[in-house]
């Protein structure tokens, strides 16, 4: 069975190409505008791999990141934080905070795709960052 | 009537009652006499022995009534006044038993009443002053913990430019420089044209008044070289001003080590240029190629599939420079901190201080290696201390641990402790957006984070226990054990500030100034042996400044000093300092130019001072330092005071005076150094009181048993 993604984005357009891009990498995808709608969605169908993006709410986003890893029945769940905030004390307390990968902006889509397939084929690797696309 | 004011009140009313006796008694004479004189001779007998009664009933009469005046009324009123004196000037008062007082009326009860609301009055007013007072220390405590912490260097100097405050990170700026003491000129340690000019300007503009609309007020900005060059110093001086506001009493300096950061400046303008530049390019090829695709050019295929692939490949250029300047941007914003490099034991410490300080029942245990670290210390104490309130708050917990830990690229400060909820990053987000203390404005813990460029998060640590991690930059010098160690030596609270000196004018002669005002280095040598002349050398200097009166145990110079030469023995046996502990130490040519930068133009003062003194004058030749300082001797000194016969070591004069040297430290430079300022300072007293007050008098008695001693000798 397919691995489900959920695309967590506040811009649209973003959304939009992150929503194809899993697509057409086979994902089932689900899609969250912002944190509280993400956090219903994984109560409710408890995706694989969340891909959280809130640029425009960090505050938002590190406080959906530790929400779902704190939650029991979601702490499982693979996240990814994709921000433009790229300094080295905000990628850090990213992934203290429960993130398996942080990708910074800007990015290439290819490294979207490595990222998702080695945390969802791969489950022992968990908080890292790769900076060879920050 | 000045003679009768000072006779005693019941004197004055015996003298009364005389006086009415015997002016009555003698009007009786006279009435007497001229009746004699109408009815004749005849009657004298009859009229001498009528007068003489009538004369002695008066003189009776009038005893008899001083006598009940005096015991019931004069006696009274005199006790009673002798109580009140001793109510006012002593403070206690017993009041007249009733008996005593009992035909004064209502004055003696009245007068107890005073008594009592008197006493009652003085018991408040030395409770209103306790509570002052203990307000004020507590002021000047916390004073002295925000100069301790300040980022920022503080000087407060008089008009004669000598230095009455500074605090600790002044001492770290310029100590590099030179030594920087109380009662020293600023420009010992900084270039004065600066300064002159910008204090001329303040002087001016305060007098003509322009300082009430000009938009810096009594403030000017200064920027200064360290008197070494070495370092710049770019800061605020403020003219200060008496209490009328009516002339000005001295001015303060506020200000920082910015050699780094201009540089700093340069590197990041040239970055914000080149950055410019690098983005200008694939911006302006993406917005062409973009155009052109939506425009109307009627392109073929080919075409449009040459401009998509450029719109990639100018994409994919954007993306990796502003990838690259992110690395130089984050590296140079992280060093762009206007900060200082602090211990993490001092910062644990100023925390608990803080903690201490609102009454809160915080345990907080230190745990690992303290390690030193690149913050604004005020601030950064402020937010721990408040982050620790707040989670004592939300846990009910009271033990804490705080521990700093290295990763080569940053320094952790973590707090720890046992819970079972770890706070949510919204919970810590709305503790960041109080103000953090009502003494620093408005700053909320976010604009703390946001200045050190840092955040900080809770998460569960394998152990079980819960951590709030603070991630703050390594320090940027090289600290070494010797400055640890240094850190430590420096007693808690040291003499940095001395107000009194604001009253000091021009010492101008210091020959009449009083002993009490004058500036003294106290020093002492130890060396390989007696005999300067005879090759001896000298191997360890120490001084120590008195200002005001004041031994500052934090100036001191302590130097070992390589003699070229073996150190005796015997002569080890009494100071322990052997050739292994001055190998490495300067020779007195490299040190006697800082000894004297540090003596300044104090008085010199020394037990048995002709000898030290004999010591540094053969060097004069060679080194070409001649101290030409007025020079006082504790052994003269003494001598004046308490005779030719008295024991006048260090030894003896200490234990006289009830001062204790610790036995480790007799004998060495330092040590003795010490010993003889509490010594000097005590003798300063006598000699005070024996009518020495002034440097040119204590000189003149010293030179008089200097010549006695040399009699002697010669005999």
């Amino acid at each position: 069975m397919a691995h489900s993604v959920l695309v967590v984005d506040d811009e649209p357009s973003m959304s939009f190409v992150l929503e194809h891009l899993m697509k057409a990498q086979g994902y089932h995808v689900m899609t969250a505008p912002d944190g509280s709608s993400a956090l219903s969605s994984t109560q409710e169908h408890h995706p694989d791999l969340v891909l959280l993006d809130l640029s425009q709410d960090d505050r938002s986003a590190y406080e959906t990141c530790q929400t779902i890893r704190a939650t029991a029945q979601t702490s499982d769940t693979k996240i990814i934080m994709i921000s433009a905030r790229s300094r080295e004390i905000e990628i850090e307390k990213g992934l203290a905070l429960g993130a398996d990968t942080y990708l910074t902006k800007p990015f290439a889509l290819e490294a979207v795709v490595k990222a998702v397939d080695a945390l969802l084929t791969e489950p022992g690797s968990k908080n890292t960052h790769d900076m060879a696309f920050g | 009537m000045p003679l009768l004011q000072r006779l005693s009140l019941r004197l004055r009313i015996f003298l009364f009652f005389a006086l009415i006796a015997l002016g009555s008694s003698a009007l009786v004479i006279i009435d007497l006499y001229l009746a004699l004189q109408r009815i004749g001779f005849d009657a004298l007998p009859h009229l001498v022995l009528f007068g003489g009664l009538t004369c002695f009933g008066i003189l009776f009469l009038t005893g008899w009534v001083w006598q009940k005046f005096d015991v019931n009324v004069a006696n009274p009123i005199e006790m009673i006044v002798k109580d009140v004196r001793s109510l006012v000037h002593a403070g206690a008062g017993q009041g007249l038993d009733q008996e005593t007082g009992k035909y004064l009326g209502f004055l003696n009860p009245a007068i107890r009443e005073i008594s009592e609301a008197l006493v009652e009055a003085r018991n408040e007013t030395d409770r209103q002053i306790a509570v002052a007072v203990n307000n004020a220390n507590k002021q000047k405590r916390r004073l002295e913990s925000v100069l301790k912490d300040l980022s920022q260097g503080v000087l407060i100097c008089n008009l004669d430019h000598k230095i009455l405050l500074y605090n600790h990170r002044a001492l770290e700026i310029l100590h590099v420089s030179g030594d920087l003491g109380l009662g020293r000129s600023l420009f010992s340690v900084v270039s004065a044209a600066p300064f002159h000019h910008a204090l001329e300007r303040l002087t001016r503009r305060f007098s003509e008044g322009r300082h009430k609309r000009h938009k810096e007020g009594l403030g000017q900005l200064v920027i200064c070289a360290t008197a070494d060059g070495r370092h710049t110093l770019q800061g605020r001086m403020s003219l200060l001003l008496n209490e009328q506001e009516t002339s000005a009493t001295g001015f303060m300096i506020t200000f920082d080590n910015v050699t780094r950061q201009l540089a700093e400046n340069v590197e990041r303008d040239r970055l914000l240029h080149n950055a410019l530049v690098n983005l200008r390019d694939p911006a302006a090829n993406l917005q062409a190629t973009a155009e052109m695709l939506t425009g109307d050019f009627h392109l073929d295929s080919q075409t449009r599939h040459a401009l998509e692939q450029m719109i990639a490949r100018e994409a994919a250029a954007l993306a990796k420079r502003i990838t690259a300047l992110d690395d130089t941007a984050h590296a140079m914003l992280a060093n762009a901190w206007p900060m200082s490099d602090v211990y993490s034991s001092s910062l644990f410490n100023s925390v608990l201080r803080r903690n201490s300080a609102e009454s809160l029942k915080i345990t907080c245990e230190f745990i690992g290696e303290p390690i030193w670290l690149h913050c604004d210390s005020v601030t950064i104490v402020e937010l721990v201390e408040f982050v620790l309130r707040k989670v004592a708050e939300t846990t009910g917990l009271k033990a804490f641990q705080l521990q700093a830990t290295e990763t080569g690229r940053k320094v952790y400060i973590d707090l720890h402790w046992h819970g079972d909820e770890v706070p949510s990053v919204a919970q810590i987000n709305s503790w960041l957006d109080e103000p953090l203390d009502r003494d620093l404005g408005e700053i909320t813990g976010r604009d703390v984070l946001d200045r050190h460029k840092t955040d900080f998060w809770c998460t569960r640590v394998p152990q079980g226990t819960i951590h709030l991690r603070l991630p703050l930059a390594p320090a940027r010098d090289h600290h070494t054990d010797e400055a640890r160690e240094e850190t430590q030596i420096l007693p808690e609270r040291l003499e940095f500030y001395d107000f009194d000196l604001m009253e000091r004018t021009n010492l101008g002669s210091l020959e009449d100034t009083p002993l009490r005002e004058l500036d003294f280095v106290v020093f002492d040598t130890e060396t390989t042996g007696l005999d300067p002349s005879g090759g001896d050398e000298i191997i360890s200097i120490a001084g120590v400044r008195i200002v005001n009166g004041r031994i500052l145990s934090g100036e001191f110079f302590d130097q070992y000093v390589y003699p070229g030469r073996t150190i005796p023995p015997a002569t080890t046996k009494i100071h322990h300092i052997t050739d292994a502990m001055v190998a490495n130490a300067p020779r007195i040519d490299a040190v006697l130019p800082k000894f004297q930068s540090f003596v300044s133009d104090a008085v010199l003062v020394a037990h048995n001072a002709a000898f030290d003194m004999k010591f540094l004058s053969l060097k004069e030749e060679s080194t070409g330092i001649k101290f030409t300082n007025p020079v006082l001797d504790t052994v003269l000194l003494a001598a004046h005071l308490q005779g030719q016969n008295a024991s006048l070591t260090l030894d003896a004069l200490a234990e006289q005076f009830g001062i204790e040297i610790l036995p480790d430290m007799r004998h060495t430079a330092l040590g003795d150094t010490m010993a003889t300022a509490e010594v000097f300072l005590r003798l300063v007293d006598l000699l005070e009181a024996s009518g020495i007050t002034t440097l040119r008098q204590a000189v003149e008695a010293e030179n008089k048993i200097a010549a006695i001693r040399r009699q002697q000798a010669r005999y």
